[in-house]
């Protein structure tokens, strides 16, 4: 397939650059992001790391590494159609067929050279097996030595902080040994005060999102911790978050008047579904549900201490909902519940995850519990290559007219 | 004998022990500590049949042995347990957990979290968790277990340990050895009754020794959780000769490096189980495949077998790079995504060909 990473990115960072010139919005700001985050990997300014979903991006700031998170890589694959090929590819390679597509797209993709060669690896044990292994994979198939960040559970003590702390001071120690790029205090200072200010803003946002109506569509946020996690610690982080809220900001100054309307508020449990479909907007059109708010979007964590921004980062990573017990997480998605003023959740139920869908009947009985009523559909949120709309929509309907006898 | 031991229901032959009973799942839960505790520790086994309780209670894709140890649980044959010790040995492990305190919320049930690197760090990390899982376990009964109590119970799991080896190597003994099969019910039966009594149990198997060597293809069977020693008399039916194991209920239960005797009990305990020989679970440099590499070019086998159990991510996701390891090696293998059923079926037909082939 004549596909290239680089140019990808590039095009996607310079024609949004273009639609910005005419006129700025948030979701264009969000893709120009996108597209400037994926160069780094290119730039020779910057040390090039495939990482784990949930690692301390500040730290990668503050070293001048450009690092994308692999299912990232995979999410964007699938929203720009590619998917199926490298899935299948990755299942040529003899990558199970029935594991998390994140992970076997990139696999396909990777195996075809088609990514180039990072110059650091680094996993973590969470959230789930597959992503490890799949960055200890990627190892051996670009020969880069990996890092592991190995993330104890729950709840927090001080010998789970000193080991994951001390476990950040090794990774630094790897990433200056293989890319010679330094670890400076100062930075690490300054990527915790961006990160803490990024932070104070989008708790606003997600404030204004728990009023009724929500000042947001369905999409508004939709993959806002992508973005938000791969820029923390940098200016633009804020500079993202500020756009978001001035954009709410002006929805609430006008009555959220040009907002689709709203009458159910609906909880998104994990990952959105990467590649177009109408889903979304058929909630909206024809039940007037939108999404308010993503489980993956959520700020659980207090601000970074600037003086000893490590130990906070290592809170951060223990504390991750996703981290450790069903329990943990089933606690985090009530209180969003309760916050948000929610009727009903969606979990996608992506295939393959299977710390999600082993707990997925936990979720829906936990959250029933408390009024709300849970949907689990059955959708890979990368592979189109099963994905059967219509029925995904009876389904879904007949959630909304529950919802709606409910109400 | 062996095969009853495996076979007999398992919870009436604990009764019979006379001691409360610990369940157990993962090989990096240290026996040693339940056995301490005054525990018969009991490694848990699934049910072969679903009724479609646990898709329904977890989802199709997740490990068929956990489903089954939910099946199990369900149906009450785990009742007996008086506890039970769960690991973060992979998501479904740890989800099982989650479905385990919901479903019996009466049964004391204890998580305790392993480290997947093995490093001095981590390794004082699970000393310390070691340590708690102790105090639970202080916990539940009531009664001190001092040092000298787990220091013996290191020392019987350390002479368990080696008969299995001497055991294991008689697999591959030239003129009598052990049948694959006897040895995984040996193994499965020193892992569901008190260390003395499975010590008698394999003493008295290794001073019996094998039986006259069969002509027939030497392979090894790798893979996760194939807890049933049909698979491996199936494999020997059609004239092979399974002479090692990398199993989580087989090698990976048994070797191990020996705690350090001179260290305090739970630093030696924490760090003998980290060095083990890698499951796939763990990240690190000298990981499982690299393992297998050498395990192979030790025995070098005229083919290697890998079950793996579908939807077990850690395994699976090993499964190019041990192929390109076997195509390296020159050394045939054949690759089963198994479903924890009865060995029967479609692998067994595969198994047979390949046997053939051999
Ligand atoms: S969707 Fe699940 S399996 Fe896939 S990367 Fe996320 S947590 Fe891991
Ligand atoms: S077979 Fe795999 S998925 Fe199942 S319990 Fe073992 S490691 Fe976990």
């Amino acid at each position: 397939m004549d596909f290239n990473m680089k140019d990808y990115f590039d095009s996607l960072a310079s024609s949004m650059e273009k639609k910005l010139a005419v006129e700025k919005t948030a979701r264009r700001i969000f893709v120009y992001e996108l597209g400037r985050i994926g160069r780094k990997l290119f730039d020779p300014q910057y040390a090039s790391a495939w990482t784990g979903v949930f690692v301390p991006f500040e730290i990668f700031q503050s070293m001048d590494v450009g690092a994308v998170y692999i299912e990232f890589v995979g999410a964007m694959l699938s929203s720009a159609g590619m998917a199926p090929h490298f899935l299948q590819k990755g299942e040529e390679s003899g990558i199970t067929p029935d594991g998390c597509a994140y992970h076997r797209a990139l696999y396909g993709a990777a195996s075809d050279g088609l990514l180039g060669k990072p110059q650091l690896l680094i996993g973590a044990t969470s959230p789930c097996d597959g992503g490890l292994k799949t960055i200890l994979n990627m190892a051996r198939l670009v020969g880069v030595e990996p890092f592991t960040l190995d993330i104890p559970y729950p709840p927090v003590t001080r010998e789970k902080i000193d080991y994951l702390v001390g476990q950040y001071r090794d990774m630094m120690d790897y990433i200056e040994r293989l890319s010679g790029k330094k670890a400076d205090h100062d930075r690490l200072r300054e990527a915790a005060a961006h990160s803490n200010a990024a932070v104070r803003i989008v708790r606003e946002i997600y404030e204004a999102c728990k009023q009724t109506p929500a000042p947001i569509t369905s999409e508004t946020l939709k993959n806002f911790q992508v973005i938000f996690a791969l820029l923390m610690g940098s200016p633009a982080g804020t500079e993202v978050a500020r756009v978001f809220l001035e954009e709410i900001r002006a929805n609430i100054a006008g009555g959220c008047k040009d907002l689709p309307k709203e009458e159910f508020r609906l909880l998104w449990v994990q990952n959105r579904i990467q590649y177009k479909n109408n889903l979304i907007d058929y909630l909206q059109t024809k039940f007037n549900a939108k999404i308010v708010v993503d489980e993956l979007n959520y700020i659980y964590w207090d601000d970074l201490d600037e003086d000893n921004p490590l130990e906070g980062l290592a809170v951060r990573q223990i504390m991750h909902p996703l981290n450790g017990t069903g329990e943990h997480r089933i606690e985090t998605l009530k209180k969003m519940a309760a916050d948000y003023k929610i009727h009903g959740a969606i979990n996608p139920s992506h295939w393959g995850c299977r710390q999600n869908c082993g707990m997925r009947q936990l979720m829906k009985s936990a959250l029933g519990d408390i009024g709300v009523p849970m949907i689990n559909l059955d959708v890979d949120c990368v592979d189109t290559r099963n994905y059967f709309e219509g029925q995904l929509m009876t389904r879904l309907q007949g959630f909304m007219e529950m919802l709606r006898e409910n109400a | 004998m062996i095969n009853d031991i495996y076979e007999e229901s398992v919870s009436n032959k604990i009764k019979e022990y006379g001691k409360p009973a610990a369940g157990w799942f993962c090989s990096y839960t240290p026996v040693e500590i339940i056995d301490a505790a005054g525990y018969t520790p009991v490694r848990i086994s699934g049910a072969r049949t679903s009724s479609g309780a646990a898709d329904s209670i977890m989802h199709t894709n997740i490990c068929p042995y956990i489903k089954a140890c939910v099946e199990a649980a369900e149906s009450g044959d785990l009742d007996f347990l008086d506890c039970v010790v769960f690991t973060n040995g992979c998501d479904a492990q740890r989800r099982l957990y989650d479905i385990w305190k919901s479903r019996k919320p009466d049964m004391p049930i204890y998580l305790l979290t392993i480290p997947k690197k093995n490093t001095p760090v981590s390794v004082a990390l699970l000393s310390g968790q070691i340590a708690a899982l102790t105090t639970w376990f202080k916990k539940q009964t009531g009664k001190e277990i001092g040092d000298e109590r787990i220091i013996d119970s290191i020392k019987t799991y350390k002479e368990l340990r080696a008969i299995a080896a001497k055991l294991d190597e008689k697999r591959r003994d030239a003129k009598a050895p052990i049948a694959g099969s006897r040895f995984a019910g040996l193994m499965l039966g020193a892992q569901r009754m008190p260390a003395a009594d499975a010590i008698r149990m394999l003493s008295d198997a290794l001073e019996k020794g094998g039986e006259a060597a069969q002509p027939g293809p030497a392979v090894i069977i790798a893979g996760n959780m194939l807890d049933d020693p049909d698979w491996i008399r199936m494999i020997e039916s059609y004239g092979a000769r399974v002479v090692a194991d990398d199993l989580c209920a087989g090698r990976r239960f048994w070797e191990m490096p020996e705690p350090d005797e001179s260290a305090p009990p739970f630093a030696a305990l924490a760090e003998a189980y980290l060095s083990k020989p890698p499951c796939p679970r763990m990240a690190v440099p000298d990981d499982s495949v690299a393992y297998m590499k050498r395990l192979v070019e030790s025995v070098r086998p005229d083919g290697v077998i890998f079950y793996i159990l579908k939807f077990c991510d850690t395994h699976l996701y090993n499964v190019p790079e041990m192929r390109r390891m076997m195509q390296d090696l020159d050394i045939r293998a054949l690759f089963i995504e198994g479903d924890y059923t009865t060995a029967s079926g479609q692998a067994a037909t595969r198994i047979q060909a390949f046997i053939e082939m051999l």
